[in-house]
């Protein structure tokens, strides 16, 4: 019996007229996204190759010319490559910065972001599959579920289905198991189609490791539209007309998407506010600023102490001698000022890290959270990758102050060709990522089994009279 | 008849349950809206505060600042500093742009003064969420509403039975459909006009909330935008609602229209624009410019470079040997900078116009063909009025190149007369550090009338919109089969 009922429930959706309509929706939408996003990140790819070959050449010319005070004073920068599932979820990509200036005795800062070299595309917004499925596919699915139970009992056909000689469990279970499958249909016909594109656009490149992020991809935002699912039907079992389940899950889909998300930000940094960037800007100033006269005021009482009438008249043992002491005391200065700039950044990233933490709790109730940070984080474009670069990059810093110190010291024309200039390469296997953001996947899973059992009970409860 | 039609239908509204979850749901998430703007808004305008107490702190490390001469003009010239631009107060009601642009512009002595540090940069969980602003609560949420409203007025009659009724009724068709847009308008209005009122009165007892006569103007004229907008989404429900028979159906239209309208057209027409009209990058341009400039300086240090030999040749000794021929190598590398600067300013005022002729071209384009979707009309028309997109980011950019100029040329004085009196003071004076006359820069908005102008252009296409609609659901009324 359970088998046929689950049947029953399938062809009555897929038959249905807002079966057709949304599963062209989701096809159109989706290869579309694919296709919209490949293109961008196919522009941002080439544009990234033609800057970074700029930032190539530009320090290649100072470091082949030797011009340490250039080194020192201008720096270089770097940019961070554009992500190839961008298309898939573009996450903070647009609003990342992209771009750092490495530069002696500067905090490392990511700067000009997309929208903000080319804000025509924050005026325009971005289409990525993610997009699709949270706001739309999201609205799709209790669209589908909404009318479920009250929608047969306002046709008159629940009664029948209940003289059917079946326990109201088995009746219930086919109810959940046909409509969810029939909801996860135009979904995978979505996701196939949408890794089709990816797969056929030229150029995107994705390698094995990208593929399983995209299965994991297409199984949370599975996960996610299963809860709306789960909540759509939960909302049919527990009223007796169409239009008030509805709008019951239009009201919810409003708070999902667009109030709890933002009350949780609002409250977040109400409760654990973080330290403005001008703030710390200012705190890094005054840090630089302070040493920079702590070491000057040591340098010149060493030169009062060792006075050099014709530094050329010196003999080279000497000149060493004096030019080691001055390494040591720029050396112990800029121990003391990376050590403290560390505990200001890391005072903030923490700052940071706790307010995305509470963020994530407090937007626990809404599935568009979890989606949210987990789907950013699967695909690279969230705030774990940026802050991993930062960390790497920090570390770049300490070796370029050293790396400064030594050539300071060289007489004549200092050789720089020897210089690394940084790069960073994504080593992080799925399943530490998928580890990181378990708590976010238990939330969605949570949540749809909290529909299901809603659903469940009030099924059994129905009257169906 | 029309006034009782028309109270038959508001009546029908106000006492359905439909009204009464959508109304609360609406009033509910425009005061959050309101609140949430009004929060970013102090947020933004602390962050202004916090930005121009570090420039006054960086000002004044560089006042006091004392050690070589070269590392000085360094501090100002290789680190400088950086200004920054204030928030609106518009950007309470319509964020638009603001939370993706640069706020905060790093003064060097090199090309590339570019915006940076956007509130969304500077703190990213701004930018993991679909904002709580009221313009896109208007334009996404709203509009799904209005459509939840309308899309059974005809056809769900039909459905009822009702319509035959109403029909039988000495009253032609045409006003039977001018009593129900004005019923549905007159609740619909109201429901989500009221609660902005509120929320906009109560805003105006915080003391950061300070709107002078222009910016009164310009609000009124975003939400009188808002209501046509509404409107225009209420005739496309009545529309389709006309043209079908089942409700249904009507819905699933409509859906389409506002997934259409929304979310795909205007994002495809910028795509459409990258093919016809393909526009250089931002790098791309600095990375031109910057070619120009290394190929000039190359040619000054070659030129500066045989002006020493042929001075040593001449003299007998090396410029560096006396403080008049130290003084003579700085004064020919001042004179070949005034000669080379124009030519190197010309060359790249020519990129930097051929850049913006084709983003514009490019942007344009993108404008026309996504003006077709009256979502990106509304949101083009608030954004312009409230002055929280590019126009406002331009006069920034603008008043910023004017501050260039006049810092540029502060700079070149100034470095002059401190390398002059390094290298002769006996003839100059003795090397002082000296800013104190260091040109501020500060920004003070002015919003052209052209923005209005501009935005009256996206109002008149939501009109013809709405025009379109009832145009349509008057053709199919007077078509439709009430049977």
């Amino acid at each position: 019996m359970f088998p046929r009922l689950v049947q029953k429930e399938l062809l009555h959706h897929l038959l249905d007229l807002r079966f057709v309509a949304v599963f062209a929706i989701c096809a159109l939408l989706s290869a579309l996204s694919i296709y919209v996003g490949s293109q961008n990140y196919l522009l941002q790819l080439r544009d990234y190759a033609q800057v970074s070959e700029t930032n190539r050449r530009t320090l290649q010319e100072v470091t082949n010319r030797g011009n340490l005070w250039q080194f020192l004073w201008v720096g270089y920068s770097w940019n961070r490559r554009p992500e190839a599932l961008s298309p898939v979820v573009y996450g903070l990509s647009g609003t990342l910065g992209k771009e750092v200036h490495v530069q002696y005795q500067q905090p490392v800062e990511f700067e000009f972001s997309l929208f903000e070299t080319d804000p025509i595309h924050a005026l325009f917004g971005v289409l990525d599959l993610a997009f699709i499925v949270k706001v739309i596919l999201s609205l799709a699915v209790l669209l589908f579920t909404y009318d479920a139970v009250c929608g047969e009992k306002e046709g008159g056909t629940l009664r029948l289905y209940a003289s059917f000689p079946a326990p109201r469990s088995t009746l219930a279970l086919a109810k959940l198991v046909g409509s969810t499958a029939a909801v996860l249909v135009p979904f995978a016909f979505a996701c196939l189609l949408a890794s089709a594109a990816l797969a056929l656009s030229p150029g995107m490149g994705l390698q094995g490791g990208d593929w399983m992020r995209v299965g994991a991809l297409m199984g949370v935002f599975g996960l996610y539209l299963t809860a709306f699912a789960a909540f759509g039907l939960c909302a049919s079992a527990l009223t007796h007309r169409r239009m008030t389940a509805f709008l019951g899950l239009l009201g919810l889909w409003t708070l999902w998407l667009f109030v709890v998300p933002n009350l949780s930000v609002r409250a977040s940094r109400s409760l654990t506010p973080v330290e403005s960037a001008y703030d710390l800007e200012r705190r890094c100033s005054a840090l630089r600023w302070e040493i920079r006269g702590k070491r000057q005021a040591e340098g010149e009482a060493y030169w009062r102490r060792n006075p050099v009438q014709d530094w050329n008249a010196l003999p080279e043992a000497r000149q060493k001698e004096l030019m080691e002491g001055i390494r040591q005391i720029e050396s112990r200065w800029d121990a003391e000022f990376y050590s403290r700039l560390t505990r200001i950044q890391a005072d903030r990233r923490n700052q940071i890290r706790g307010q995305q933490r509470l963020t994530a709790i407090l937007s626990a109730i809404s599935p568009l959270g979890a989606v949210s940070f987990a789907s950013m984080d699967l695909a690279r474009t969230g705030f774990v990758q940026q802050e991993q670069i930062e960390k790497a990059l920090n570390a770049h810093l300490i070796y370029l102050g050293r790396f400064i110190q030594e050539k300071q010291l060289q007489q004549g024309d200092p050789v720089l060709t020897d210089f690394s200039p940084f790069t960073y390469q994504d080593r992080e296997t799925l399943g530490e990522c998928l580890s990181r953001n378990a708590s976010h996947v238990l939330n969605l899973a949570l949540l749809t089994v909290l529909g299901f059992a809603g659903a469940y009970v009030f099924i059994l409860r129905y009257d169906v009279r | 008849m029309l006034g009782h039609l028309v109270r038959k239908e508001v009546l029908d509204h106000i006492l359905g349950l439909r009204f009464l979850i959508l109304s609360t749901v609406a009033a509910l998430i425009v005061w959050l809206s309101l609140y949430d703007g009004y929060a970013y808004y102090r947020d933004c305008l602390n962050d202004h505060r916090l930005g121009q107490a570090a420039l006054e702190q960086r000002m004044q490390q560089l006042r006091t600042a004392h050690g070589w001469v070269e590392d000085l003009w360094a501090e100002v010239s290789a680190l400088g500093f950086k200004v920054h631009k204030p928030p609106t107060p518009m950007s309470i009601f319509v964020r638009g742009l603001e939370p993706s642009l640069g706020r905060s512009v790093l003064v060097t002595g090199v090309e590339k003064w570019l915006p940076a540090r956007s509130p969304a940069a500077a703190e990213p969980i701004l930018g993991v969420f679909p904002p709580l602003d009221l313009g896109l609560i208007v334009q996404v949420v709203l509009s799904l509403f209005v459509l939840l409203f309308t899309y059974d007025a005809i056809c769900g009659e039909k459905e009822a039975g009702t319509l035959r009724l109403t029909a039988s009724l000495p009253v032609p068709r045409h006003r039977l459909l001018l009593g129900k847009l004005l019923g549905t308008l007159i609740p619909t209005l109201a429901a989500f006009g009221l609660p902005l009122l509120l929320g906009v009165a109560v805003l105006l007892l915080l003391p950061e909330v300070q709107f002078d006569g222009p910016d009164w103007v310009r609000l009124g004229i975003i939400f009188g935008t808002f209501g046509l907008y509404l409107t225009a989404f209420t005739l496309a429900g009545l529309f389709a609602s006309c043209l079908t028979h089942r409700s249904a159906t009507s819905f699933v239209i409509l859906l389409a229209f506002w997934v259409g309208a929304v979310a795909v057209l205007p994002r495809l027409s910028l795509i459409a624009a990258d093919q016809f009209r393909p526009a250089p990058s931002i790098h791309e341009l600095q990375a031109k410019k910057e070619a120009i400039r290394v190929s000039i300086l190359e040619e000054r240090n070659r030129l500066q470079a045989q002006w020493r030999e042929d001075y040593s040749q001449k003299n007998r000794r090396s410029p560096w040997d006396t403080p008049e021929g130290r003084e003579a190598d700085y004064l020919n590398y001042s004179r070949s900078r005034r000669e080379f600067t124009p030519r190197m300013k010309s060359q790249q005022e020519r990129l930097d116009e051929t850049f913006h002729n084709r983003y514009n071209a490019r942007l344009d384009l993108a404008v026309s063909l996504a003006r077709l979707s009256p979502a990106f009309a509304l949101n083009n028309a608030v954004v312009r009025l409230a002055g929280s997109g590019l126009d406002r980011h331009r006069r920034f950019q603008a008043a910023l190149k004017d501050y260039k100029d006049q810092r540029d040329a502060w700079f070149v004085q100034t470095k002059d007369r401190d390398v002059l009196r390094q290298r002769n003071p006996a003839k100059y004076g003795d090397f002082k550090w000296d800013i104190s006359d260091l040109p501020g820069f500060m920004y003070r908005d002015t919003q052209p009338d052209e923005d209005v102008r501009t935005a009256l252009f996206d109002v008149g296409i939501l009109a013809l919109w709405g025009l379109f609609f009832f145009i349509g659901a008057y053709v199919a009324m007077l078509r439709y089969d009430l049977r």
